[in-house]
């Protein structure tokens, strides 16, 4: 396999440019994460007023749903259909006859994409910060660390959504399973409410589980949740999880890619 | 009275006038520009009951745009349409129980469900009786073999399966009118014929039809009347055999000669033929009025004087009227 | 749809509900054929589900109340909502393919049948996420319903509310997927932005929102009607008399969903030429 990072940069603007060209994604990312937003801070300032609740007050809810906003334009907006459909439409015999490794060009693609809602993610905090003006990272270094853990989203996200579409060689469709990844995330990354508010053991549960990264981590280390040394652990666990998740999704492809001679449409 | 009848049809579509790629795209968002392309451009049909009509042009000429003028998908620009001296857009439902309709290309059958399914819920929403059912089936049985695909999965038909069942969806009904859109398309010769027959048959009982193939063998056996459309008006409407006689006024012979053929030197020799190359350096096609001369003179002035190695008549074909009434040689 | 232009020759209802149930139900048979399928869409119509108890859950662990209600009337709010979208799945989840087949050319044969579109769209496809969704849904509610202390007088409000809430949440889904006669794409976006903002929304009481926000949902986009107003009603906090906004939503949404269809149906043009 002769797979060069020419071909990873290719791929990545490919498929960057592709996104781009549909002006609908933008807007309607926009229109559905913002109003998820709007929707969020309705609900926590109606929830938390002048108090706080479980840590968090009315300055700090604000970041963190700025936050999740962020990680949810990241990852829900980014291109896991072409993946699936190259399984379920037998595309994929046509891939493995190429010079190019399959799991390496679909994390170029996807990478692709994630940068793709870059717009709607800078217009949808650029609005929400003049409306609602939360507060800045805690210390510089925190708001670096944050910027990390944004960047480590990439290939945690590449991770987990490949290995769902891998399923796509057992069943026929691949909305139901597109639906249960992202239930999973929206709950136990901290999204739909953060996990300190969760009992003890569901916490626990959940941080056993690859999604916290996705809105708990960095926005625990921008408010400050946690310490440097706590926020470079952070850090550890979702490259772990990142690098893990790659390996696993290598593994399953192989014992996957057995059933592709009979796979069709 | 005719029982289709289209009056000065027209169907313009708008397009986006745009550029390809990302910076036509952003262009398009900032100054919305359309084109107006005319598919069907004035076209007058009248069809009589029991006729057989094979509607034929290039790609793009507007031949699937007409039909789906004729059967109500589409509102026509401009025009009218009468199938039994109803409009098919505005009344729909009652126009649906006399037609029925094939689109090649596609197919009306449920996806995920057994070709039967498909059909007992045609059944159903058009009303036939238990006994016309049975009855049909078994006609349908007999001519296309489909309780050989009955139980199986819509999904899982070869392609001319696919087409045998559809041709049953469409039918299931005795419709008077029947469209076929590029019933053949993609079918292997074994299953084209049995098409044929079968279409033969139906249009020996009386139903009328009009087909669009570009099988030119579909409409020789099928039809008694073309219509060719080209660019979106009609180039041509009349019997076949009106057509052949009328276009088909030259034959050919292909002389292999010994050594190279010397075209110029040969036209110069026999100024009465017309004499063009063939495809290897010893070929030449020889091509002749056959109300000037019988083949048979040709023939023997050709090998007295020419004495070929071999050669072949070859009989023009309506393919090759059609091909020079698309190209603009021929005029109505 | 084109046909209700000539009421003369319209299609008997009873026909049109005997050809909807056939078409269904030889769908539910042909689920059985691929279980993976079945199983993997019913659990993630039910996982989404359980994790809306546990955000509720979660939630009243940490607060008394969200703008005076209580955590089983929440459960009903979200329970109601849940059984709407699963409706939809199950009874009606063709209109999502609208687009799709708008792209393909696959109304076409549609027209040439003497049934109404809208009905052979509808009726073409089920979700089977509905599976989880509905008994769930269902399951939430009970659970609120009794916690609520609401007792067995209000039932039959709250078996209607389903129906109705089930009949708007298509409607709407409908008319909004038809916008896809015009704006071709294969994906329903206006009517996924819909359920996606309805599905934030809508499980939090009307009133923590602002005036705008009230008045859309009630009157403009009238999501509100499906799952707020009957559980507001049954749980005391509005008036009887909101009740009979529902069977106007259900009228207004469904005559809003055929009356865009039938546009969208002139507006046709078929794909490829």
């Amino acid at each position: 396999m002769s797979h060069s990072i020419a071909v990873d940069r290719a791929l990545v603007v490919i498929s960057f440019k592709r996104r781009l060209a549909y002006k609908s994604h933008w807007f309607f990312g926009l229109a559905i994460g913002g109003g998820s937003m709007l929707i969020a801070m309705v609900m926590w300032q109606n929830l938390i007023g002048s108090g706080t609740l479980s840590g968090y007050d009315w300055d700090s809810m604000r970041a963190y749903t700025i936050i999740g906003f962020v990680a949810a334009t990241m990852v829900f907006g980014a291109a896991d259909w072409i993946m699936a459909d190259r399984i379920l439409d037998g595309h994929i015999a046509v891939d493995l006859t190429k010079p190019v490794d399959f799991q390496r060009a679909r994390a170029a693609e996807y990478v692709g994409s994630m940068l793709s809602t870059f717009p709607t993610a800078v217009m949808g905090v650029v609005a929400a910060w003049l409306l609602f003006q939360p507060p800045g990272p805690a210390t510089p270094l925190a708001g670096l660390l944050t910027v990390v853990s944004f960047l480590l989203m990439f290939p945690l996200a590449f991770g987990l959504t490949y290995l769902s579409t891998l399923v796509c060689f057992w069943t026929k469709r691949y909305l139901g399973i597109m639906w249960l990844r992202e239930a999973l995330l929206s709950f136990f990354s901290g999204l739909m409410i953060p996990l300190a508010f969760m009992p003890g053991w569901l916490q626990a549960v959940a941080w056993a589980l690859p999604f916290p990264h996705f809105t708990t981590t960095p926005s625990a280390i921008y408010l400050g949740r946690v310490d440097t040394a706590g926020a470079l652990g952070l850090l550890a666990a979702e490259a772990a999880w990142a690098v893990g998740l790659w390996v696993l999704g290598w593994l399953v492809f192989r014992t996957a890619v057995k059933k592709v001679t009979v796979h069709g449409g | 009275m005719p029982i289709l009848e289209a009056q000065a049809l027209t169907k313009t579509f708008r397009r986006p006038d745009k550029d390809s790629g990302f910076k036509g795209a952003v262009r398009h968002l900032m100054q919305r520009k359309y084109k107006n392309y005319t598919a069907v451009d004035g076209i007058d049909l009248s069809i009589e009951a029991g006729e057989s009509v094979a509607y034929v042009g290039p790609n793009g000429a507007g031949k699937s745009t007409t039909v789906k003028l004729l059967t109500g998908i589409l509102r026509p620009s401009e025009g009218t349409v009468r199938v039994m001296g109803r409009d098919p857009h505005v009344e729909r439902i009652a126009n649906a129980h006399d037609i029925g309709v094939l689109f090649g290309q596609r197919t009306q059958l449920w996806w995920d469900l057994p070709v039967e399914e498909s059909l007992k819920l045609l059944k159903h929403m058009y009303g036939v009786s238990d006994a016309d059912y049975k009855r049909r089936i078994e006609r349908f049985d007999e001519l296309l073999d489909l309780n050989e695909f009955m139980p199986a999965l819509a999904r899982t038909l070869s392609l001319g399966q696919r087409m045998r069942a559809d041709l049953a969806c469409a039918l299931i009904h005795d419709p008077k009118m029947v469209y076929l859109d590029e019933p053949t398309i993609g079918l292997d010769i074994s299953v084209k014929d049995r098409l044929r027959a079968f279409l033969r048959e139906l249009v020996n009982d009386g139903t009328t039809l009009l087909l669009t193939s570009h099988d030119l063998a579909d409409i020789e056996e099928v039809c008694e009347r073309i219509v060719v459309i080209d660019k979106g008006a009609v180039a041509y409407d009349g019997s076949i055999e009106r057509l052949k006689a009328h276009y088909i006024t030259t034959k050919a012979v292909n002389l292999y000669l010994e050594g190279a053929a010397n075209v110029p030197e040969l036209a110069e020799k026999f100024p009465d033929y017309e004499w063009t190359a063939g495809e290897a350096p010893s070929e030449v096609v020889v091509t002749y009025e056959s109300n000037r001369f019988t083949t048979a003179e040709v023939l023997g002035s050709l090998t007295a004087q020419l004495s070929p190695r071999d050669l072949s008549l070859s009989e023009p074909s309506i393919e090759d009227v059609i091909r020079r009434l698309y190209a603009g040689e021929l005029t109505k | 749809m084109a046909d209700t232009q000539t009421p003369a020759i319209a299609v008997p209802v009873r026909h049109v509900f005997a050809i909807y149930w056939r078409t269904w139900f030889a769908q539910i048979r042909s689920i059985v054929e691929y279980p993976a399928d079945l199983w993997v869409m019913a659990s993630a119509g039910a996982v989404w589900n359980i994790l809306q108890f546990a955000f509720l859950a979660v939630l009243f662990a940490n607060v008394p109340d969200v703008a005076g209600w209580g955590y089983h009337e929440m459960l009903l709010l979200s329970g109601l909502l849940s059984v709407a979208g699963g409706c939809n799945a199950l009874f009606w989840d063709g209109a999502w393919s609208t687009g799709a087949m708008v792209i393909k050319g696959d109304i076409d044969y549609r027209i040439t049948r003497p049934a109404p579109v809208i009905i052979q769209v509808g009726s073409s496809h089920i979700g089977m996420q509905s599976i989880g969704e509905v008994v769930f849904g269902v399951a939430m509610m009970v659970y609120g319903w009794i916690g609520a202390g609401i007792g067995f007088a209000a039932i039959p409000i709250g078996v209607l509310a389903i129906a109705c809430a089930a009949v708007i949440q298509s409607a709407l889904v409908t008319a909004l997927c038809a916008v896809n006669f015009w704006i071709k794409g294969q994906a329903s976006i206006f009517a996924f932005l819909m359920i996606e903002l309805q599905g934030n929304a809508m499980k939090m009481p009307l009133g923590i929102f602002p005036i705008a926000v009230r008045l859309v949902a009630m009157f403009i986009v009238p999501v509100a009607f499906i799952n707020f107003v009957p559980v507001a009603v049954v749980t005391g906090h509005m008036s009887a008399w909101w009740l009979a906004g529902i069977p106007a939503a259900v009228v207004g949404s469904v005559l809003l969903a055929a009356g865009v269809y039938r546009l969208g149906l002139r507006a046709y043009d078929s794909a490829g030429h």
